[in-house]
């Protein structure tokens, strides 16, 4: 015997990791057929491997060579010779082809993958904007990707992390235009991470981001044609094999505002839906908080009209202002929460019961006064015009933490509070990028880039992404 | 926890200094709508009326739902003391919740008040107290502020409200100049003028302007400017004084014209000449003719002599309430104290402007240009 190789493969077999060893006769060679039945394609393997080799019908002596170039029908083939590699090309979906009197072996990739087609997106909708989402294969998603951009200097580098689930992990960019120091840095946190499985895009996400600063800072995107739009601006997009959320990053607060369809659509409008985002960013995050300021510390604020109805739409009311609000924002979180959770079938059915219900029921009993229910729900509203998934869920809590410091201390803790958030904002960096550019440090092209999001007048990149090639003409 | 160290000191800090607990909510105080100050009727001391807001579903009234937004009636109450402090103390017994004075919008003197012992006390109270808007309105009433209050009108929900919207109405249409207490306590700490704020009654069940109070500078009422002199005043004052006024046409005796005369610049210059101030008044005006009434043919040469007209009765007037000024009042209730100290800052440190005030010549110049001619029937020669 030339090798260790039938040694090896008994020893695999006795470990119940389901590994089927197919003996093959031909032309009086043995050849043996290693592969896990579960994750590969048997319909592929027995026309494209076993029946070739079966039919071999001449008479010259069938080595592994000649086996991979001249019989055996697969796309994929590698040539190994280390025995201890078995157990990892198997659990890759491999099969392994090998012969006792030859010092290497074949591996034949015939992976079977289980996946969904390409749908729309649920997460990240637009109006005018591509359909075609990312699904939870990296080969589908890197074709959607390579399908847009068709540039040889696209590239692709592949990792496997996670040690038991090895899941394949693309870094994608465009060499010529991506910051070489940022990739870097991204490429060197990715290898560093040590963990034994990456099920979705999210713990890669985690890796990346600075576990101490509130807001979201690395971005996640479903739609292909905004992570190809990302990839123009010189960013670098990482693809976890398993999930169907891409990662952007570095990305910064401002983006985080830009739904996308904005660069489609007409100019005019894209300032102004820039703009009301922005404002229901604010009215999202404050209008509780405001609310409990002015009704508990300032009514003074307001003209004297308003003064009356504001102390007169209260009146029955029996809890204090901090306590309704918060009592109603998290009746609202409840709502919301559970809506996700429900069925898809009697999700509207319960939105329904939680609007009306619970809001006018509320009102009618005289728990909670006419105008929290208007601002509870224009807060929550506010926060559907946000873009991205993973801002809102931030903006949910720290409206919790607004309306605390506004309770305890009025307008002063109101602006207290708003203050911390901004001295958390500006000193969040995302991948070495200041989180707050275009504003601090500040650029007024930029900002005017941002808002026009108008391809024809935006002729560079963005400039604090520092990339290699500034101009898009 | 080293980095949040500084955070929590600044909070735990804030929290001692502020002493926010005990505030409550805006419906679970008792919110002031507006404020009366009159002698007390035994002759010893002040008397307050303080109108509130009776919050909630009112009886009788078919909007007086739970949770709606527009409140319906007011409450009057009434206490007496010595001073300010003993009445207000009296008052604070009456009414159920901690006070809101924030709201408050408008402050009414009685007459009697007004003349002894002035209102400048009351003045200083609000201006120095924590609370007040800096917006709130002052005026002078012709009855007693406890029957003013507790007079039924049929035209606002309460007497503060119709006080302000009365008065903000007509100064918006240049009808009236009104005072905020803030300026009114200008005008005082300038110590050489007087100043003017709405007189107000009772007419038909609702709040009536009467004309203006005429205020010395030590706070006292000294007179009044009636009705039909208030927009002569305006013109000098408001920066959008409008007259309406029908004028004779000088060529048809027959024929009177409706005029809307308003303010376009106004323009005072202040000079000394042989030791005695003059001052002249430049009042640019424009006239607008709204309709005649009666259907007459004109000759396009009517409209000067018309036009002259308007000047002259404007600078009669002017020069009329000016003289009434200097001569019944004897005090600077037109502010003319402020151009002059603009104008001549260091003569104005020598003189007592006070005594000199009755001295001053005024010329008053009225120009003015009729527009909207066309609505009369011109003939063509």
């Amino acid at each position: 015997m030339k090798n260790n190789f039938i040694k090896k493969m008994n020893e695999l077999n006795k470990k119940n990791i389901g590994v089927y060893v197919r003996k093959l006769l031909a032309l009086d060679k043995e050849v043996y057929l290693l592969y896990i039945p579960l994750i590969v394609d048997r319909k592929s393997i027995s026309e494209n491997i076993i029946k070739p080799i079966l039919e071999y019908p001449e008479n010259s002596r069938l080595t592994m060579k000649k086996l991979a170039e001249a019989v055996i029908f697969a796309d994929e083939v590698e040539f190994d010779s280390d025995e201890e590699k078995f157990e990892g090309y198997l659990l890759e979906g491999k099969t392994i082809i090998l012969s006792p009197n030859e010092g290497d072996y074949l591996v034949v990739d015939v992976l079977k993958r289980e996946k969904r087609n390409v749908e729309s997106p649920e997460v990240e909708t637009g109006i005018k904007s591509p359909r075609d989402a990312f699904t939870e294969s990296i080969e589908t998603n890197l074709s959607l990707i390579r399908y847009r951009i068709k540039d040889p200097a696209l590239r692709i580098e592949s990792m496997s992390i996670g040690r038991r689930t090895k899941t394949k992990v693309a870094v994608v960019y465009i060499k010529d235009i991506v910051n070489t120091d940022y990739l870097n840095q991204i490429k060197d946190q990715l290898n560093r991470i040590e963990i034994d499985g990456i099920l979705e895009s999210g713990y890669i996400e985690k890796y990346l981001s600075d576990k101490k600063k509130i807001f979201p800072q690395i971005g996640t995107s479903e739609r292909s044609d905004s992570v190809a739009g990302k990839l123009l601006d010189g960013k670098v997009a990482i693809i976890v094999d398993g999930s169907n959320f891409a990662l952007i990053a570095p990305r910064t607060f401002l983006e985080f505002l830009d739904s996308g369809d904005d660069h489609y659509g007409n100019t005019y409008i894209s300032v102004f839906v820039s703009i009301l985002r922005f404002i229901a960013l604010l009215l999202t995050l404050t209008l509780s908080a405001l609310y409990v300021t002015v009704v508990a510390y300032h009514p003074d604020i307001l003209p004297s009209q308003y003064i009356l109805s504001l102390a007169n739409s209260r009146v029955a009311v029996p809890v204090n202002a901090v306590l309704e609000a918060l009592l109603m924002e998290f009746v609202v979180e409840l709502l919301r929460e559970s809506n996700t959770r429900l069925p898809r079938q009697i999700g509207p059915s319960i939105g329904i019961v939680g609007t009306i219900v619970i809001g006018q029921a509320a009102v009618s009993a005289g728990l909670v006064s006419p105008l929290m229910v208007i601002i509870v729900s224009l807060s929550s509203m506010a926060s559907f015009a946000l873009p991205d998934y993973s801002l809102v869920n931030i903006t949910r809590l720290l409206k919790f933490f607004m309306i605390l410091c506004a309770g305890v201390f009025g307008l002063f803790g109101f602006i207290m509070g708003y203050t911390f958030l901004v001295v958390v904002l500006v000193s969040t960096y995302s991948v070495g990028i200041p989180y707050t550019a275009p504003l601090a440090p500040f650029s007024l092209k930029d900002i005017k880039d941002f808002l026009l999001a108008d391809i024809v007048t935006n002729k560079d990149r963005p400039s604090y992404i520092d990339a290699k090639d500034k101009t898009k003409r | 926890m080293k980095k949040y160290r500084l955070f929590f000191i600044i909070l735990i800090i804030s929290l001692i200094l502020t002493g926010c607990w005990d505030y409550n909510d805006i419906n679970k105080r008792n919110i002031t709508l507006s404020v009366g100050v009159d002698n007390a009727h035994n002759g010893k001391g002040v008397e307050f009326s303080g109108e509130n807001a009776r919050l909630g579903p009112s009886k009788g009234h078919d909007g007086g739902q739970i949770g709606s937004a527009s409140i319906s009636s007011s409450f009057t109450f009434v206490s007496n003391g010595k001073d300010f402090e003993e009445a207000r103390a009296n008052y604070n017994k009456n009414i159920p919740l901690n006070d809101f004075s924030g709201a408050t919008r408008a402050v009414v003197f009685s007459k009697e008040y007004a003349k002894n012992p002035g209102i400048d006390s009351y003045i200083n109270r609000v201006i120095n107290l924590f609370g007040y808007r800096s917006a709130l309105l002052i005026a002078v009433s012709d009855i007693p502020t406890n029957e003013l209050f507790n007079a039924k009108i049929k035209n606002d929900i309460s007497i503060g409200h119709a006080v302000e919207d009365t008065l903000r109405h007509l100064s918006e249409e240049g009808d009236l100049v009104y005072k905020t207490i803030y300026e009114a306590n200008s005008d005082i700490l300038l110590e050489d003028v007087g100043y003017l704020i709405p007189y107000i009654g009772i007419r038909d069940s609702s709040i009536s302007v009467l004309g203006y109070a005429v205020m010395s500078n030590d706070s006292r009422l000294i007179d009044i400017i009636k009705l039909n002199e208030m927009s002569t005043a305006n013109l000098l004052l408001s920066k959008n004084a409008v007259q309406r006024k029908s004028y004779k046409c000088p060529a048809h005796p027959m024929q009177d014209i409706s005029v809307k005369t308003s303010l376009k610049r106004r323009k005072i210059k202040t000079s000394i000449v042989n030791d005695s101030i003059n001052i002249n008044i430049d009042l640019n005006l424009k006239s607008e003719i709204q309709y005649p009434y009666h259907y007459l043919s004109h000759n396009k040469n009517d409209i000067e002599p018309l036009e002259k007209s308007i000047e002259d009765k404007i600078q009669e007037d002017v020069l009329n309430i000016i003289k009434k000024s200097q001569e019944e009042f004897k005090i600077d209730c037109f502010d003319f104290a402020r151009y002059f100290r603009v104008q001549n800052p260091e003569v104005y440190k020598k003189i007592s402007w006070k005594e000199e005030y009755p001295n001053i010549k005024f010329t008053v110049k009225v120009k003015t240009k009729l527009v909207n001619t066309n609505l009369l029937e011109i003939y063509q020669e």
